[in-house]
């Protein structure tokens, strides 16, 4: 599998400017038959504390998509079922006396035995997920060259152990494999899913309701099995004297990397972007300080490669040319200008959302107001959606709305949900892109 | 490798040979390899942070400033011709290209002044020059009236509207300037689009020969602005009407003026980054008598300079023709590193 690498910037800045920024889209090729495509693993990782018999209809929900999507699993695949309540027990497949349970390579056999035991998974205990993720690192680190995914589904907040456990869970789980989490009805805590997802490079979601969890499991386990390259991160080389403000992920979702940083040398840094498939696309948005320049100079800001299971390839160049001619210094450059105006919008849903729990409702108003002019002007008509379940919106273009008196607890949780959802710059007026007369 | 290479104290050893390489080597002595086409990694002692450090892509591997490019400053020398492009002070890269081609009684030269707010520009306009040079050079007349400028016109334009690019919405894709001039001792045809200027030098002063395709002028013709300075002193002041790109108009063609040579004297083909300078004819002239050289080259290097005390807002390109053209007018002059050497010896 091949990609490529496109910055995007406005390379021009004033006299004296330090600060550059750059959105480098990542596209890998849809060229699958190319490359040998790695082992992968797969977990599927249950709540089942006593909530999930709250009503009943969740856990029965649960074993049934469980049962689907083991019955889905590609022949070859390795996969895991593990329960998770106050402590986390491997039920598929069973560990043999006295040893850590270890993946299983599904065939028919296999598949038939877990789903047998699906449609037993238990609803009893408590939550404690650093017992969940414990377990799942365990058994996925026997696969180190493996594609490893989990899908982990909860109903609840981690009660039953300090956060601090968590934490630590993660910092030993990251780089490991990646985890996407479901929230399942109202009770969960979407920032400590969204911890979970952060760290292990996965995506948070919110089910509504519980007859929705058959096609989410179906959803992740296609998109688990399209996976083809394994370990893919961005190396970002910045000159001496430099900083780099941040490396954020911004489409599909924002996502910052920054503090996700290996050191390779003294200028340059690996950044993890997990699993990729055939395909796929995304954008980043990259900002560094460099000393200011002098009119007429050049300067390299950033060299950007693509690391594919520890090989460099295709590489972007950012760059900083000072100058004192305005018409360039002044050119806004439309990805740079729209990720920054997603970024916002998240933080803008973020905190409107703090502020209304906080019963501070004028800045509620302003930040979620804010919002809605944002995701309305970028067109994010997903997060229009979800802010009007939230706001009566006045003037979308002004960013006029009114707070709503009486709030689901679930449109919150959605619109908190996909504030880190963006768009992708809008595609320009039809139009040949080269050539034209 | 230039002359302003050797300035910045450069050292680098060839890739193919690993012998050491002087500032200012085009090809290496020992073995002969093209040092101007090989992208291979050289270690080199930065121009900017003074490390001994890859460079990459152009730029340091450990400050990132971008090293110093043959096409900052280039110089060509005949007994008859002298030719300078410089990038100037404010510019980060040099934009302008020239050719030339020096026979013995006939001199062709081309200078093209890729636009800043364009992707490539600095490819655009030396793809133009390179186009029209080749096929000026390939007419077997004397006569300068029976070269096909029109056929060099539009082999320089094929050449830009062909290069492959990527389109950026904040800029103009790939644009330049046009100036193509076909000089004998008798006669010289002058061929432009854009606002690179030709003017005629003798003991009478300077005089003007083209007219520049820019909203300056067409405010001065139209009498919206009273004085060229006063043209230039608008936010529209440098802006050009016509010009080679794919998004130009494909009808637009040079103008073309034809000049009887009224006996001894120089022709001087050149950038806006020079005439900016020299809105009055009679400073050029002037200058030209400061350089107080018989040399072509040396009176070209003067002008490149005078430019760059001026303020060098943008790159400079001149190319000096001294008319009537002797017999030995293609004879090669020093190169432009021993003239560097020799400058500094003096």
């Amino acid at each position: 599998m091949t990609f490529t690498l496109s910055a995007f910037q406005n390379e021009y800045l004033p006299a004296g400017a330090a600060e550059v920024h750059a959105v480098i889209t990542v596209t890998a090729g849809a060229d699958q038959a190319a490359t040998a495509t790695a082992d992968k693993a797969v977990a599927l990782i249950v709540d089942t504390s006593g909530s999930m018999s709250s009503p009943g209809s969740k856990i029965r929900a649960a074993r049934r998509a469980t049962a689907t999507a083991v019955g889905l699993i590609p022949d070859g695949t390795w996969f895991a079922v593990i329960a998770g309540s106050h402590r986390a027990w491997c039920v598929y497949p069973p560990a043999l006396p006295g040893q850590w349970p270890q993946l299983a390579r599904a065939d028919a056999r296999t598949r038939s035995d877990a789903v047998q035991v699906a449609h037993q998974l238990p609803a009893t205990g408590g939550t404690a997920i650093s017992t969940w993720l414990e377990l799942a690192r365990a058994m996925f680190e026997r696969h180190p060259g493996a594609i490893r995914l989990a899908y982990l589904l909860t109903d609840g907040k981690n009660e039953s152990e300090p956060h601090s456990n968590l934490e630590a869970a993660l910092a030993r789980s990251a780089g490991v494999f990646q985890c996407d989490a479901r929230g399942v009805g109202v009770d969960w805590n979407v920032s400590e899913l969204r911890l979970i997802t952060s760290t292990l490079l996965g995506e948070v979601e919110l089910i509504a309701e519980p007859d929705q969890m058959d096609d989410d499991f179906k959803d992740f386990l296609e998109r688990a099995i399209g996976k083809s390259v394994a370990d893919v991160r961005l190396r970002l080389w910045a000159p001496q004297r430099s900083r780099l403000r941040f490396l954020r992920q911004v489409a599909p979702t924002i996502e910052d990397l920054t503090a996700r940083v290996t050191a390779v040398n003294a200028l340059t840094g690996d950044f993890p972007t997990g699993a990729w498939a055939p395909g796929e696309s995304r954008d980043y948005h990259v900002c560094i300080e460099v000393p200011p320049g002098d009119v007429a100079d050049e300067k390299l800001a950033a060299r950007v490669n693509l690391v594919v299971d520890g090989q460099p390839t295709s590489q972007a160049l950012v760059r900083a040319i000072w100058t004192d001619d305005m018409a360039l210094s002044t050119r806004i450059n439309a990805h740079v200008a729209h990720y920054t105006g997603q970024e916002e919008l998240a933080n803008a849903i973020q905190q409107g959302l703090e502020a209304r729990k906080q019963g501070d409702e004028a800045t509620a108003t302003v930040r979620l107001g804010r919002a809605v002019q944002l995701a309305h002007s970028s067109g994010n008509e997903g997060t229009v959606r979800l802010l009007q379940k939230v706001v009566d919106v006045d003037d979308p273009a002004t960013g006029t709305v009114r707070l709503r008196r009486s709030v689901e607890t679930l449109d919150e949780m959605a619109l908190d949900t996909r504030s880190t959802r963006t768009v992708r710059v809008t595609a320009k007026p039809a139009g040949p892109d080269e050539g034209e007369p | 490798m230039t002359a302003s290479t050797a300035a910045a104290g450069a050292e680098a050893t060839c890739p193919a040979c690993s012998e050491p390489l002087l500032p200012g080597d085009r090809y290496c002595e020992s073995c002969g390899h093209d040092l101007l086409a090989d992208p291979a990694v050289v270690r080199v002692t930065c121009a900017h942070c003074g490390e001994q450090t890859e460079v990459v892509d152009g730029y340091c591997s450990h400050c990132g400033m971008k090293q110093p490019s043959p096409r900052d400053h280039l110089e060509r020398s005949w007994t008859a011709v002298g030719a300078v492009t410089d990038k100037g002070r404010a510019h980060h890269r040099n934009e302008d290209a020239m050719a030339v081609v020096v026979e013995a009684a006939r001199v062709i030269a081309l200078v093209c002044d890729g636009t800043s707010t364009s992707v490539d520009s600095d490819v655009a306009s030396q793809a133009a020059a390179d186009a029209a040079v080749a096929v000026l050079a390939a007419s077997d007349s004397d006569d300068p009236a029976g070269a096909d400028l029109a056929a060099a016109f539009e082999a320089a334009r094929q050449a830009v509207t062909a290069m492959p690019f990527v389109r950026r919405p904040e800029l103009d894709p790939p644009t330049t300037t046009y100036l193509a001039g076909v000089i004998t001792n008798d006669e010289a045809v002058l061929s432009t689009l854009g606002d690179c200027r030709s003017y005629w030098v003798d003991e009478n002063g300077a005089r003007q020969l083209t007219a520049d395709d820019s909203w300056a002028t067409k405010a001065v013709a139209s009498g919206e602005v009273a004085t060229i300075e006063e043209a230039m002193a608008h936010p529209d002041g440098h802006a050009i009407t016509r010009w080679i790109s794919v998004d130009a108009d494909p009808t637009w063609q040079p103008r073309t003026v034809r000049f009887d040579v009224p006996g001894a004297g120089r022709m001087v083909l050149c950038s806006d980054g020079l005439w900016n300078y020299t809105l009055d004819p009679d400073t050029l002239a002037t200058e030209i008598a400061k350089a107080a050289d018989p040399d072509p080259a040396i009176v070209a290097r003067h002008l490149v300079e005078f430019a760059n005390q001026a303020g060098g807002h943008d790159n400079i390109t001149v190319v000096v023709v001294d008319l009537p053209l002797r017999s030995d007018a293609g004879e090669q002059g020093e190169d432009a590193t021993d003239r560097e050497k020799g400058a500094s010896a003096a």
